[in-house]
């Protein structure tokens, strides 16, 4: 009796282990074979809608098939906020003011979690180790 | 006598490296591979953690039975405690890309804490099997 319950239970947790683990593994493998995975591209068109604010498209591009879920991006003043990331491209609309704008944003935090199971943050830095 | 305290050592040490290399080489081996991340444990631990695990395994397979229970828990627990060490449950590491520095972390304490659980679990179950087998001794 106990060895046919030793089995299902070895058989059940290396199968919950794989459908846990599977995404995991095929999200690292993913940024491991783009780095650039996830990216932001800002629209070109800057559209004015009075008093220093400006609407600008920006576009989040993500190459992996795992879904990403309470995704927060965030880009010098800018935060973008998406409940779930799936492979392909989003284009949000967001209003920024004048000095967003004029200042290049040098750092950023992307914080997310894969497949809604493991948490997940990425701090860039333009100009790498300088 | 000889004979049975032979096995019983044989049987312990056996049961010692399966452990060993069930919690310190293959499941730290898997997330290493799957992780893309060197996990280096520090040799004086390994060395350690052998000799406990064999020392465990021995233990539990030459006292009575219903005593060696105990030890093999032990070992199980032993060995969730070091995946919990080893692995910590957070993977950090930064990458430099088109002039990008990008520092990543990944946390996977839910996966290390079902690892746990089924350990548990089937320490529990080889518990009630020994002790069936007691039973009908």
């Amino acid at each position: 009796m106990f060895s046919g319950f030793n089995y299902a239970l070895t058989l059940a947790s290396l199968l919950i282990l794989a459908v846990l683990f599977m995404p995991l593994i095929i999200f690292v493998w993913d940024f491991t074979q783009n780095p650039a995975c996830l990216a932001i591209i800002p629209g070109e068109d800057v559209t004015p809608i009075g008093d220093n604010l400006y609407r600008v498209n920006i576009t989040v591009s993500y190459c992996s098939s795992i879904e990403l879920r309470d995704v927060v991006i965030q880009v010098g003043n800018i935060t973008l906020r998406f409940p779930s990331l799936k492979k392909g491209n989003v284009t949000t609309e967001i209003t920024v003011s004048l000095s967003d704008l004029e200042q290049a944003p040098t750092e950023g935090i992307i914080e997310a979690s894969i497949a809604g199971l493991y948490r997940f943050s990425l701090n860039f830095k333009y100009g790498g180790r300088e | 006598m000889w004979g049975r305290i032979i096995k019983n050592t044989i049987l312990g040490v056996l049961e010692g490296v399966v452990y060993y290399v069930l919690y310190f080489v293959v499941i730290p081996e898997v997330f290493s591979r799957a992780l893309n991340m060197p996990i280096e444990p520090p040799p004086l631990l390994t060395m350690l953690m052998l000799g406990v695990f064999i020392a465990l395994g021995v233990i539990s397979a030459s006292v009575k039975p219903f005593i060696g229970i105990v030890f093999e828990a032990m070992s199980v627990i032993l060995g969730a405690l070091v995946l919990l060490v080893i692995l910590g449950g957070e993977f950090a590491t930064s990458i430099e890309y088109d002039g990008i520095l990008a520092e990543i972390s990944v946390e996977f304490k839910s996966l290390i804490l079902v690892i746990v659980g089924f350990s548990v679990l089937y320490a529990i179950v080889r518990c009630f099997e020994r002790l069936s087998h007691l039973a009908e001794e």
